[in-house]
């Protein structure tokens, strides 16, 4: 007797349709085998299963099983395959029948309870794109794969839940969202994104670093901070996701997809429509970074998608994970090569950087003595310099705060970051008209054409930009980097050209060797 | 550039023998020098001479000093030595080439040896510009620890007086000082934060009978030269140069009331952009783009993540 239950099978963020064909023979010794490649984790589902069922008070067949997991000739992992082996199993040995279209996804608990398992929405858009109807999931699950359209999702409790439903005793309904009539999940939104722990209000004072953040939200532009320690780099690094504008739809599920395929969303949790915020300790390795492993799973860069960045302690970071950051920065994702093939995660981050001016925080300080050696000191700064700083278009120095009693102007100056989410998602809006044209989003990512096509500059403005060049001793590069920047500024301002100002501020935010 | 400068060994017995060394306990037996000047300059180079010696790891008050003090010594017929080192030796020598003061850097090492070799260009600087590179070791004998405190017997001995600018306790600094009080030089030193580290040599050095100066002035009186301007004198010289820019300038035109406010408040005390934003209570990004103007109309400087006025 052989029956095949449709499930899927993962690649990085591809899906596999795969077939599971379970059969139990009618003569040979009790014995119960999963073939196809299996990983450990799947081989060891035949416990489970076993438990799971037995709990479930149904009988478990004491006959030779096999279960082979079609195309037998890749690799596959994860522990969703105990659903559709589990439901293989009880269907022959019960007699019922399965329908044949629905991909069938889930880890069983021993109890016969089904578990919240990875992966769950790559599944359903799986499900979208190859025209199959229905999926069944885990309960918990039923929410982030419900998030994509045209799919009945039916979340599944428990594996007896299942066999009620299959065999007609008690029906499990689809999945529905209730939406409002922009097709978004309104409270789910709101929700999300309403409170941040780190909120713009709770920084006073610090209007310098501030301005720099609106500007690189606005623009999605890079960012270092250099200052001592004790400055707030840190604060202020988490404060940019708040007044970053919520991710729309699409951006949620690249999001989404993710975290969901490395198990990191919620139990009854769907869509994150909260922008990430990823702050990976120095000591990360290169994989850490950019993603690998002998299956290739997504790194911080990728975790860090749609998102930010943070990168605390920039020079301290190992050399070779600095210089991966570089391709990723410039494409928008990274591809990871290993012997099982290659895959490709998005990675579209914004990155903040910081770093102290010196190892030991205080070169340059009022009043306390640096007490690095100079030979150090150059060391720790090579690593700043060269082509990652090419990829960095604010630059600004973060003084430390010395005083713990603000002044009552500074306290009134404090704004929400609602209410500055609102002046950028206006100003990205203005650069999505312009840009889209070529095929991008926002001013950081303009080339030098584009640039030539986009950003028109009033004649004084060029003048004193020219003069600059002379003066400052700036490179072609800064000199475009200026005017990118520059021309955020203008969208801040509400206005169509680069004016004399925007470039005067502009120039503020170039690289200058600090001290 | 320094391949063509050729050595020359000055003995006890030669006329070109600076006097001042002459005078101490210890005088070496034999001097290199590496320069290019005309007979005769030479004893006018040893004349009027200045140690400046401070700490290698020198703070942003302690750089602003230099700056500062070395302005009004502009063009004098003073001769700033001090040790080619990093910190406050190489930022003298710099600040002694961007005033058109002349300089001579004594070195711990053999006289054909550029070390720290990362300041190669300075080397070269000085010696284009009519200073010296003095060594009592020949070749290029590499330094030693000892080789730095006798070439601070010689910076002491040279000089006349002595500007110790940031002196931790224990420091080399200190041991040129003691070496300049043995010699009954004169030892000038600076007031700082009495929580910052590398003060607490200058006020030890006060306490022993240094002289505390806060600006350039004291330096020109002491070796009798005019008096140049006030300190008030200066505040309306930049006012003035403020004003005169404002008009010619033509990066900025149309009225700006801001520029004069912000320079003001420079004028006072040295500040972030920050502290500008809560002083002044304008928006960062006006307050920014106007500084850009103002540093490309060189009327204010950035340094250390602080603004400071340009006074000189």
């Amino acid at each position: 007797m052989l029956i095949k239950v449709k499930s899927v099978s993962f690649f990085g963020l591809d899906v596999i349709g795969v077939d599971v064909e379970v059969n139990i023979a009618s003569r040979g010794l009790p014995s119960f085998d999963i073939v196809g490649l299996p990983h450990k984790s799947i081989d060891e589902s035949r416990h489970r299963i076993k438990a799971a069922i037995q709990n479930s008070n149904m009988e478990f067949p004491n006959k030779k099983i096999t279960v082979n997991l079609a195309p037998a000739d890749i690799h596959k992992e994860g522990s969703f395959y105990d659903l559709p082996i589990a439901l293989g199993i009880l269907s022959l040995e019960q007699g019922i029948k399965i329908p044949k279209g629905p991909v069938f996804f889930g880890e069983v608990s021993l109890d016969g309870s089904i578990r919240h398992t990875k992966g769950a929405l790559l599944v359903s858009l799986y499900a979208k794109e190859n025209k199959i109807g229905d999926i069944f999931v885990p309960v918990d699950c039923a929410k982030e794969a419900a998030s994509v359209d045209g799919v009945n999702v039916f979340g599944v409790d428990s594996l007896s839940d299942l066999y009620e439903h299959i065999t007609g005793k008690k029906q499990i309904k689809p999945y529905r969202f209730r939406t409002n009539n922009l097709g978004v999940c309104k409270n789910e939104i709101t929700k999300n994104t309403k409170d941040f722990s780190n909120d713009l209000k709770n920084i006073i004072g610090q209007e310098h670093i501030k301005r720099a953040l609106k500007i690189c939200a606005a623009g999605g532009h890079n960012l270092i901070m250099i200052g001592p320690p004790g400055a707030g780099k840190t604060m202020i690094a988490r404060s940019l996701i708040s007044i970053l504008p919520p991710l729309m739809q699409s951006e949620a599920v690249e999001v989404t997809k993710i975290y969901s395929l490395l198990g990191k969303t919620k139990a009854g949790g769907a869509l994150i429509y909260n922008r990430p915020f990823r702050a990976p300790h120095h000591t990360i390795s290169y994989t850490g970074m950019v993603g690998g492993g002998s299956t290739p799973t997504p790194g911080e860069i990728s975790l860090a998608h749609r998102g930010v960045l943070f990168m605390d302690e920039f020079s301290e970071f190992p050399r070779s994970v600095l210089e991966a950051l570089r391709q990723p920065i410039e494409d928008g994702f990274v591809t990871v090569s290993r012997s099982r093939g290659s895959v490709t995660f998005p990675a579209k981050f914004l990155l903040v950087a910081a770093s102290n001016p010196c190892p030991c925080g205080y070169l340059g300080h009022e009043k306390i003595e640096c007490t690095c050696p100079k030979s150090k000191i150059q060391r720790y700064r090579a690593k700043l310099s060269g082509p990652i700083l090419d990829r960095i278009d604010i630059y600004v120095g973060v003084a430390p705060v010395q005083k713990l009693v603000f002044s009552e102007y500074s306290k009134s100056k404090l704004t929400d970051s609602s209410e500055v989410r609102f002046i950028i998602s206006q100003a990205r809006k203005q650069q999505a008209e312009r840009l889209i044209k070529f095929g991008i989003l926002c001013n950081s990512e303009m080339d030098n054409n584009i640039m030539k096509e986009t950003c028109i500059l009033k004649q004084d403005a060029e003048n004193l930009l020219n003069m600059s060049v002379d003066k400052l001793n700036l490179s072609a590069r800064s000199y475009f980097k200026i005017i990118k920047v520059a021309k955020t500024i203008s969208d801040l301002d509400n206005s169509g050209e680069i004016l004399i100002n925007h470039i005067a501020e502009a120039i503020q935010y170039r690289y200058k060797p600090y001290y | 550039m320094s391949k063509q400068a050729r050595v020359t060994e000055i003995e006890t017995s030669s006329k070109k023998y600076p006097k001042n060394l002459l005078k101490i306990p210890d005088p070496p037996e034999k001097i290199y020098i590496k320069g290019r000047m005309v007979k005769g300059e030479i004893q006018a180079l040893f004349e009027n001479c200045i140690g400046v010696v401070g700490s290698r790891s020198m703070t942003s008050y302690g750089k602003r000093v230099i700056s500062s003090v070395f302005a009004e010594l502009i063009k004098s017929d003073i001769t700033v030595v001090s040790g080619f080192m990093y910190g406050v030796d190489i930022e003298s020598h710099k600040n002694a080439l961007k005033y058109g003061i002349k300089t001579i850097a004594v070195m711990p090492c053999g006289i054909d040896l550029i070390n720290p070799p990362g300041f190669r260009y300075v080397y070269d600087m000085i010696l284009e510009s009519g200073g010296l590179i003095l060594s009592e070791y020949n070749g290029k004998i590499p330094p030693r620890r000892y080789t730095y405190v006798r070439r601070n017997r010689i910076i002491a001995g040279l000089s006349k007086a002595v500007l110790a600018v940031e002196a931790s306790l224990k420091s080399g600094t200190l041991i040129t000082a003691d070496f300049a009080q043995k010699y009954n030089k004169k030892i000038f030193t600076i007031p700082g934060s009495i929580f910052s580290n590398v003060f607490q040599g200058n006020y030890q050095l006060y306490k022993k009978g240094a002289e505390f100066i806060i600006s350039g002035r004291r330096i020109r009186e002491f070796f009798g030269l005019n008096l140049g301007m006030k300190d008030s004198q200066y505040k309306e010289k930049g006012e003035e140069r403020f004003s005169n820019k404002k008009t010619n300038s033509n990066v900025s035109k149309g009225k700006n009331e801001l520029k004069p406010k912000i320079y003001q408040a420079l004028l006072n005390e040295s500040m972030t952009i920050d502290d500008l934003e809560e002083h002044l209570k304008e928006p960062v990004s006006k307050i920014l783009s106007n500084l850009t103007f103002m540093v490309l109309e060189g009327l204010v400087f950035e340094e250390g993540g602080k603004y400071n006025a340009n006074k000189s």
